[in-house]
């Protein structure tokens, strides 16, 4: 997955209105705590990855979301 | 022989909490995201003074109504919610109920699996001579577990109690088990104090989790995103192990019941394992997720609204805190 179609799936699953996304964009102050479990649902569903809790909280912002995912992945 | 499920009633305290009044209390609650989301607009609660006991009792009380009591010779009771320590609500409940001394009784302690798992031991009692007629109660009071302040777990939880009685019979109508446990994730739902590892500490701190949560180690803890995990991890694999010791596919099965956690999580999980919509069941609208109590509502009310009927096969599962989890599959 391309990294603008990640940023408008985000967007739409987490229901981010009158925001753009990007890279530095602190996805977890943006969400509350239900849509973190769309949030681990679509990770789960279009990467196949398991955010675990840890990982979860320490999500600064989306590029380190992607990290945990794995780079290659949006390549 | 079998065993086959003959009636099954459920009871809900009289109290409700609507998503509208958790608004009120909580400034940053959203009444109608929460219905959106997770499929729940209210749950009951009991008050102050009701307990488990009592809903289990009420829940009994109409599933024995125009059944004759003194058939039932055993007495099975999943509660997380006990009165005491010891005695075991179960005895009490054998006395209260007016039922002959002369029955088995016992509680067990399981949450969201425990009715697949109360299934799998009135099925070993009937087919072992030691009962013919049992009553298998699930009676969960979470709401007495959660911190006044857990805006987050007062929106998932609801109270209730459901009774099955589940008779031996020349029919089969509880198939195959698949169970699993695996204690490693007992701390992602889990009420630290109040045993006799950890003391009730009347003076346990706060503790905020920075998202609208507060609680005490006295309360209620769900690690959410490691239970989902775990969900994820086990649910689509009790459904195969469950089809693959039945001999059989979903294709030929009439309807799937989950235990009914949070109407997202079971409507991805649906979608993940590939169960058709039609064939699967969710609502959580007036009463939440009832832990142990969730499936036989469910079943219940899928019977009384005619989405499923007499001789439906439905495969049922169960998964939760322990972590603890079972399917199977039953004959209405």
């Amino acid at each position: 997955m391309k990294r603008p179609e990640f940023f408008a799936v985000l967007k739409e699953t987490l229901e981010i209105k009158d925001i753009e996304l990007n890279e530095e964009t602190n996805l977890l102050e943006l969400i509350d705590s239900l849509s973190v479990i769309s949030l681990m649902c679509l990770i789960d569903e279009k990467f196949g990855k398991r955010l675990s809790a840890d990982e979860l909280y320490n999500i600064t912002n989306i590029s380190r979301l992607i990290k945990i995912i794995g780079e290659e992945k949006f390549e | 022989m079998g065993a086959l499920i003959k009636k099954i009633e459920y009871y809900l305290p009289e109290k409700v909490l609507t998503n509208s009044q958790l608004q009120e209390e909580f400034k940053d609650c959203d009444a109608k995201k929460i219905e959106d989301k997770i499929g729940i607009r209210q749950r009951h609660i009991v008050q102050e003074n009701e307990t488990a006991l009592d809903l289990a009792y009420n829940a009994s009380e109409k599933n024995l109504a125009g059944y004759d009591r003194s058939k039932i010779d055993f007495l099975i009771l999943c509660t997380q919610s006990p009165d005491y320590y010891l005695p075991t609500s179960s005895c009490i409940l054998q006395h209260k109920l007016n039922l002959k001394t002369d029955i088995g009784a016992f509680d067990f302690n399981l949450g969201c699996s425990g009715f697949v798992y109360g299934l799998a031991l009135a099925k070993s009692l009937l087919n072992s001579n030691i009962a013919n007629s049992i009553l298998l109660i699930m009676s969960e009071t979470y709401s007495k577990h959660i911190n006044p302040k857990d805006k987050a777990n007062r929106s998932i939880f609801g109270d209730a109690a459901a009774t099955a009685i589940i008779e031996k019979s020349e029919d089969e109508g509880v198939f195959e088990f698949s169970l699993g446990t695996d204690g490693s994730g007992y701390k992602n739902l889990i009420i630290p104090n109040g045993g006799l590892r950890k003391r009730y500490d009347i003076n346990a701190r706060n503790i905020d989790d920075g998202q609208g949560t507060i609680r005490t180690e006295n309360d209620l803890y769900m690690n959410g995103p490691e239970m989902l995990n775990f969900m994820i991890e086990s649910v689509p694999k009790v459904v195969l192990n469950v089809l693959k010791k039945n001999k059989t596919t979903l294709d030929e099965l009439d309807y799937v019941i989950f235990h009914q956690a949070n109407g997202y999580i079971i409507e991805y999980l649906r979608k993940k394992i590939k169960i058709p919509k039609d064939k699967f069941y969710t609502n959580l609208l007036y009463t939440g997720n009832t832990v142990s109590a969730s499936i036989p509502i469910a079943i219940k009310d899928c019977l009384d609204n005619k989405i499923i009927r007499q001789g439906n096969k439905i495969l049922i599962v169960g998964f939760g805190v322990g972590y603890s989890w079972g399917g199977t599959i039953i004959k209405i």
